[in-house]
């Protein structure tokens, strides 16, 4: 689904990633673990397509999406969903706007867009604030509509940068659960990036440990890393 | 998912852009360039070649002498003084306007602004006048006094006194407008553990410090270029020289010869400015409500300040224009003004609006590719637009005549266009800027969130960033229209015949027309620029909120 | 609410578009002449509006500031040389006038209305006429006890820093200067120059403001232009106006008439012609005497308040004008020594 060859990315003078070399199966649940600093985010968004790099190769689905520092496919036709870490709400978007944003964008008719976002709130748990702007929800709802945005294009790839960071440990453990059905439910595939090791518990079917910009184990299961 | 072949983004950018945005932005850098530069590269030509051979005797001189030392450095001090005097008085009314619960906030507020409005030779025959023994309103205190006050005025302290005071509206409305940019929550945070005074210090001021820089720069820009004031109170400046080579020699050549050191020194200001400024970063917290930014309650001291605010309010500007206000006896002066200045007025407004339009257009561009980093020469972008900025307008308006006062282009020279074209060419910097400090508090994420679901650069562009920045176009096009429609070295030169604006007409019926006249025609003037701003700051006050 | 703004926003900027792009001065059916004025907008704005009315041709006048406040119109006039959007050029003061001669921003035109006017006001190749002057006069308050009655008064130490002169880089002080120069040459100029700055001449930033020094009782008199004093005068100030060197063998009074300029290559020739005939008409002097300039007719004959001297009852300063604008470009470094500025 996602294969990255010796991707290298730097600012400046300082190295943040080094010959990175991942692939993710489809359907897999990967968690991006390691301390802060380490490239996990710079990752993510390379294989957005929001940052180039410096060296390598990143394939979507097969097709090459960025060659060195060629961009060939821009992030809006990556078909990929991505939670921020600030969330990255419109403000001035109600929450049925910030779902149907996207939805407009890629042209889906009409009755079709309201079919798609009344099943997406529901499903999240939205229902009844769909007329709400992000300002008047709670930190749990802001994340559900966070989620909801960028499931509800079905996207193939589904990125998380520390989504759950701003949340208490019970909401994060039962936000966390409801994403976990939610990809069971959808089969997307979904890098999770956190420095979390509950979260890591609760998310991975691999887990992939990241230092210093290199990639330092790789494990099928979520077992706590030796490094 | 589609494959198409795309240009290598910036180091350290996102990676946001597509070819056809690229194109566009640099086509809004080529329309600025196009109107400043080409102008100026056509004066420095002629000033140049002369008579079909290359020649530097225009820049003979330049500097020569110790004198035109002398004038330089009154220049820069003059220009720091008025920035600092602006700056250190102009920020804390901000505050006060924008946060506190003084009352009678938004006309103290006006009551600053009016000096701005109006053409600042007036303010400074105002003052003069107040203190003219031959004046009634001060007649209570001898004439020595008076004299002394007179003679204090005329120099560099009544100098700075006029110029600080028009300027300092600057740097209090840039204030209050990106006061209101601030997270609350930032505040708030802060407020749990801290007085007002340091959280004002340590959180609010270092968040809108690119606002307050900006407008310092600005103030001191205006005050480097400045003549007409200096002249009249006797302050010998640099650009004394500039001016009398237009006016007394009609020597062109030297004029602009004598034109670059100022520019020279803007420049180096501005790389200076782009060192520290681009340095800074800030931590964004999640966008919050427009509008419903953290109060200061005044408490105690609110009659204090309030007394503090009017007072200065009175000092500074009411009490010289009373003078000037006071003149017109009955409304039939009204009336002859604006029979005399109507169609004026007219055109001042129309003018100014156009040049306010194309000059937000222009400068929410000119500051998203800054911000972005967008194209190759972003910095030689935003460097020439303040470089523009800082050309005596009388250079400008000269380039421009020489550049389109062509047969082939009717359409421009002769009509309305060539005025646009030289607020386009003279005050671009200023939206841009504006819009600079307003992206630099919007976090990427809500930009590169709308890219992820799919939308093309020029949806993210109409439907995220431009009601994210409202704040910022407000504010840019309501400094734009104010100085488009206060300008007079620009429109002086290329008005179309009969188709003068307000401000030229006050200064040519000032010479020798009735001084009551004047005054109504002054009064005109600032309810032309009072009305349309107080309107629209209430418009969008009121159906601004949850945008 | 932003939706609103946004589409108003567009309507408005079409609104300015379409505009900008109909108002244009070459307006094919109308007839229309262009010109430029360096007189006062208050006594010259008047006079465009009665020759278009009694004419059906249409003014479109560009006015100019003092000259201390703002670059002008000869700028503009010269800057658009080769492309000219003026047809006429009503100059205040000969000099400017010779300057445009001197940089073929001009054409000659010989009014039939000009001939009444004597020939030392008029360039002879008919670059230039003059018409309806002012002339260079001392304004002296009235609590002064003696009167002076020469120009070398300035310079005499009994009115020591009693007296004030306009900035002599700009406007008709410039020129009188100038005008001085080609007739005591220039040794004695200099020499005379030297003596005012001696004798604590102050500089003013006009001759306005030169007048309202006097009238205030700052300073016991001024050099001016006779409008000035004469505008003081009606407004009841305590000032009086006296004609210098009037004495036999005397210097003269300088006189500065308003000068009406042929613009070459102007865009409508013939408005151009018919314009200046008007302004060059017995009717326009007469117009200008009784206004508040106070301006003195050159042809004879015609009606003039009682506070005006008509130009054959002053002895006049015999000067070339063509000579003092010569004078005035060359003397120009030595003015800006003398007041200050190198």
């Amino acid at each position: 689904m996602v294969r990255i060859e010796s991707v290298s990315k730097s600012y400046g003078n300082t190295s943040v990633l080094t010959g990175v070399n991942l692939e993710i199966a489809k359907g897999e649940r990967l968690v991006l673990l390691g301390p802060s600093g380490c490239g996990k985010t710079t990752l993510l968004r390379l294989v957005a397509g929001l940052v180039n790099p410096d060296r390598g190769r990143i394939y979507l689905q097969g097709v090459l999406v960025s060659d060195g520092n060629k961009v060939l496919v821009p992030p809006e036709k990556r078909s990929i969903g991505f939670v921020f870490q600030d969330l990255a709400l419109w403000p001035h978007f109600t929450v049925w706007g910030n779902l149907e944003f996207g939805l407009k964008a890629h042209g889906v008719p009409a009755s079709e867009r309201r079919r798609r976002i009344e099943e997406m709130v529901d499903m999240v748990g939205l229902k009844g604030l769909e007329k709400r702007r992000p300002g008047q929800l709670s930190g749990g709802q802001k994340q559900r509509v966070a989620l909801a945005r960028a499931l509800v294009l079905r996207p193939g790839i589904v990125l998380m940068d520390e989504p759950l960071s701003s949340l208490d440990w019970e909401l994060r453990a039962r936000i966390g659960k409801e994403i976990v059905a939610l990809q069971k439910r959808f089969g997307f595939t979904m890098v999770y990036v956190t420095h979390d090791k509950e979260e890591m518990k609760q998310m991975a079917t691999r887990v992939v440990f990241m230092e210093k910009g290199r990639i330092c184990a790789d494990h099928q299961s979520p077992l706590f890393p030796a490094c | 998912m589609q494959q198409g072949y795309l240009k290598k983004g910036q180091a350290g950018a996102s990676n946001w852009q597509s070819s056809g945005a690229a194109l566009f932005l640099w086509g809004i850098v080529l329309v600025i360039a196009a109107t400043g530069m080409l102008p100026l590269f056509s004066m420095l030509f002629h000033s140049v070649y002369v008579d079909g051979r290359l020649t530097l005797a225009a820049f003979e001189g330049l500097l020569g002498s110790k004198r035109q030392w002398i004038l330089l450095f009154n220049s820069l001090g003059l220009a720091a003084s008025v920035s600092v005097f602006a700056t250190i008085s102009g920020v804390p009314l901000g505050i006060l306007f924008g946060k506190s619960d003084l009352p009678l906030k938004r006309p103290l507020a006006l009551i600053f602004v009016v000096p701005l409005l109006i053409p600042p030779y007036i303010l400074a025959v105002a003052w003069s006048d107040l203190f003219g023994t031959g004046n009634s309103m001060l007649n209570f205190l001898s004439p020595q006094v008076l004299n002394a006050m007179h003679g204090l005025l005329f120099g560099f302290g009544g100098t700075l006194l006029v110029l600080g005071t028009i300027h300092m509206s600057i740097p209090m409305l840039l204030t209050m407008a990106f006061l209101n940019t601030i997270d609350p929550g930032l505040e708030e945070a802060a407020r749990m553990t801290s007085p007002w005074p340091r959280v004002l210090r340590d959180i609010t001021m270092p968040l809108i410090m690119p606002g307050i820089l900006f407008s310092a720069l600005l103030v001191f820009i205006l005050a480097l270029g400045e003549f007409s004031v200096a002249s009249f109170l006797r302050f010998e400046v640099f650009s004394v020289e500039s001016f009398t080579r237009f006016s007394a020699s009609y020597d062109f050549r030297s004029a602009m010869a004598l034109s670059i050191p100022l520019a020279v020194i803007t420049v180096l200001i501005l790389l200076l400015e782009s060192a520290f400024l681009h340095k800074k970063t800030y931590t964004i917290a999640p966008f919050s409500a427009r509008g419903r930014g953290c109060t200061i309650a005044l408490g105690r001291f609110r009659p204090v300040a309030f007394f503090l605010a009017a007072a200065a309010a009175f000092m500074l500007v009411i009490l010289p224009l009373l003078g000037l206000l006071a003149l017109p006896r009955g409304l039939n002066v009204y009336l002859d003004a604006l029979l005399r200045a109507g169609d004026s007025l007219t055109r001042s407004l129309v003018y100014a609006f156009s040049g306010a339009c194309l000059l937000t257009f222009l400068g929410f561009f000119m500051g998203y590719l800054v911000h972005k980093r967008a194209i190759k020469w972003w910095n030689v972008a935003d460097k020439m637009c303040l470089f523009l900025f800082a050309i005596p307008g009388t250079v400008l308006g000269i380039g421009l005549i020489s550049l389109w006062n062509r047969p082939g282009v009717p359409f421009i020279y002769g009509t309305f266009s060539i005025i646009l074209i030289g607020y386009i060419a003279k005050y671009s910097a200023l939206p841009g800027r504006i819009m600079l400090a307003q992206f630099m508090q919007i976090p990427s994420s809500l930009e590169e969130a709308a890219q992820i679901c799919g939308a093309g650069w020029p949806r993210r562009i109409a439907l995220i960033l431009v009601p994210l920045a409202g704040n910022g176009l407000v504010a840019a096009w309501l400094v734009a229209f104010l100085f488009c429609l206060r300008d007079t070295d620009i429109t002086m030169l290329l008005y179309p015949p009969g188709c003068e604006t307000l401000p030229v007409r006050i200064f040519t019926l000032m010479a020798n027309g009735a001084p009551d006249l004047i005054a109504a025609l002054c009064v005109i003037m600032v309810c032309a620029a009072v009305l349309p701003a107080s309107i629209l700051t209430a418009l969008w006050g009121k159906g601004g909120k949850g945008v | 609410m932003f939706a609103i703004f946004t589409r108003t926003f567009c309507v408005l900027l079409l609104v300015a578009a379409i505009a900008s792009c109909t108002s244009s001065p070459r307006d094919e059916k109308e007839r229309v002449v262009v010109v430029y004025v360096s007189e006062d907008q208050v006594f010259s704005e008047p006079v465009l509006r009665d020759f278009e009315r009694e004419t059906g041709i249409k003014v479109k006048a560009v006015y100019d500031t003092e000259e201390a406040k703002s670059t002008g119109v000869m700028n503009r006039l010269i800057a658009e040389k080769g492309n000219p959007q003026a047809d006429v050029y009503w100059a205040n003061e000969p000099i400017r006038a010779e300057i445009l001669k001197h940089k073929g921003v001009s054409a000659p035109y010989r009014s039939p209305n000009g001939q009444g006017i004597p020939a030392v006001f008029k360039d002879r190749d008919g670059y230039w006429t003059g018409f309806s002057a002012r002339v260079r006069v001392f304004i002296v308050n009235k609590a002064v006890k003696d009167t002076p009655s020469s120009i070398h008064d300035l310079a005499d130490p009994a009115w020591k820093g009693r007296a004030v002169i306009a900035n002599p880089l700009f406007g008709t002080t410039t020129a009188h200067i100038a005008a001085l120069f080609t007739v005591l040459g220039d040794q004695k100029a200099r020499e005379f120059m030297a003596a005012l700055k001696r004798n604590g001449v102050v500089v003013s930033t006009s001759n306005g403001e030169s007048a309202d020094f006097v009238a205030s009782g700052q300073y016991a008199f001024s050099l001016v232009d006779s409008d000035d004093a004469i505008n003081r005068i009606r407004q009841g100030r305590p000032v009086e106006m006296v004609y210098p060197d009037q004495q036999p063998g005397g210097l003269g009074c300088f006189v500065v008439p308003n000068a009406v300029v042929f613009i070459k290559g102007a865009p409508h020739p013939d408005e151009a012609g018919k314009l200046i005939d008007y302004l060059l008409s017995k009717e326009t002097e007469r117009k200008l005497a009784f206004a508040d300039c106070a301006q003195i007719p050159l042809h004879s004959g015609v009606e003039m308040p009682p506070e005006l001297k008509p130009i054959d009852k002053i002895q006049v300063m015999a000067v070339d004008y063509g000579r003092v604008a010569r004078k005035m470009m060359e003397i120009q470094p030595f003015l800006k020594k003398w007041a200050g500025l190198e």
